[in-house]
């Protein structure tokens, strides 16, 4: 799977925690999760569980930590399948 | 990063494997087991309120990069006298001792008072919307709002970054004391 397909899916992951649509209309690999889109740290671990879920992967604690904005996570999700 | 959004843990997790998928992710199987010593409830504000108040302390005093890396701090002693907890969570090498008080309407956690190289910070999470007056008494008289939103309060005349969340029946807390 490549990045623009992983990015696409990784959307439809975070869609249900963030506030306003509008914010996922301009996502790029430096869209900051917290900063940028506002996902609060409880939903940011629904966010790592939902991706876990989606590419059947397990995310360890210090993949966990990297994963901050849109370009990390899809690094960490790319390693793993 | 630990936020008070402890409150949304309940209403977004109506599994019980997801649940206990999503502890795992925010808690070390022996905070767990040193909580559980002492309270057999479900609850788990107490050790969010422990690992939030070392975290904010730590964050402020290193202005370290939000992330999601709560087992960075971890709780290594426990210990519970009456209403009191005092704990002492670990971040790499640095030690910080945390006061809880914990009853049935809040629990409250601050950093040990003589810890002077560290930001002071204190997180109150109360279990009722409804709080008695003797409670209430604890907390800042007023929480305003700066023009860029942002919630602070006042005391003796500094500005206290403060912050606030509500959900249905909880709210939550949290302000820098120095």
């Amino acid at each position: 799977m490549n990045k623009e397909n992983l990015q696409e899916r990784l959307i439809e992951i975070i869609k249900p925690y963030v506030s306003s649509p509008d914010k996922l209309l301009d996502v790029t690999p430096e869209t900051n999760f917290i900063s940028d889109l506002e996902i609060n740290s409880a939903h940011l671990v629904d966010v790592i569980l939902d991706i876990e879920d989606a590419f059947d992967i397990r995310i360890e604690n210090e993949e966990m930590e990297q994963m901050t904005n849109v370009g990390a996570s899809i690094k960490v999700i790319q390693s793993k399948i | 990063m630990l936020g008070n959004d402890l409150v949304f843990f309940e209403n977004t997790s109506n599994n019980e494997s997801r649940l206990a998928r999503k502890f795992e992710k925010l808690f070390h199987v022996n905070e767990i087991r040193l909580k559980e010593k002492y309270f057999t409830s479900q609850d788990y504000s107490i050790l969010w309120s422990i690992k939030e108040t070392a975290y904010k302390a730590i964050q402020r005093r290193f202005n370290l990069p939000m992330k999601l890396n709560p087992h960075q701090f971890q709780l290594a002693t426990f210990s519970k006298i009456g209403n009191t907890i005092r704990s002492e969570v670990l971040f790499n090498n640095i030690k910080l001792n945390i006061v809880s008080i914990v009853n049935h309407q809040f629990v409250y956690s601050y950093m040990g008072k003589n810890l002077i190289h560290y930001f002071n910070f204190d997180v109150f999470y109360f279990f009722s919307a409804k709080i008695d007056l003797s409670v209430a008494s604890l907390l800042p008289s007023e929480i305003s709002k700066d023009l860029s939103g942002f919630p602070f309060i006042v005391q003796n005349d500094i500005f206290f970054p403060t912050s606030k969340t509500h959900d249905k029946n909880f709210t939550a807390y949290c302000w820098e004391l120095e």
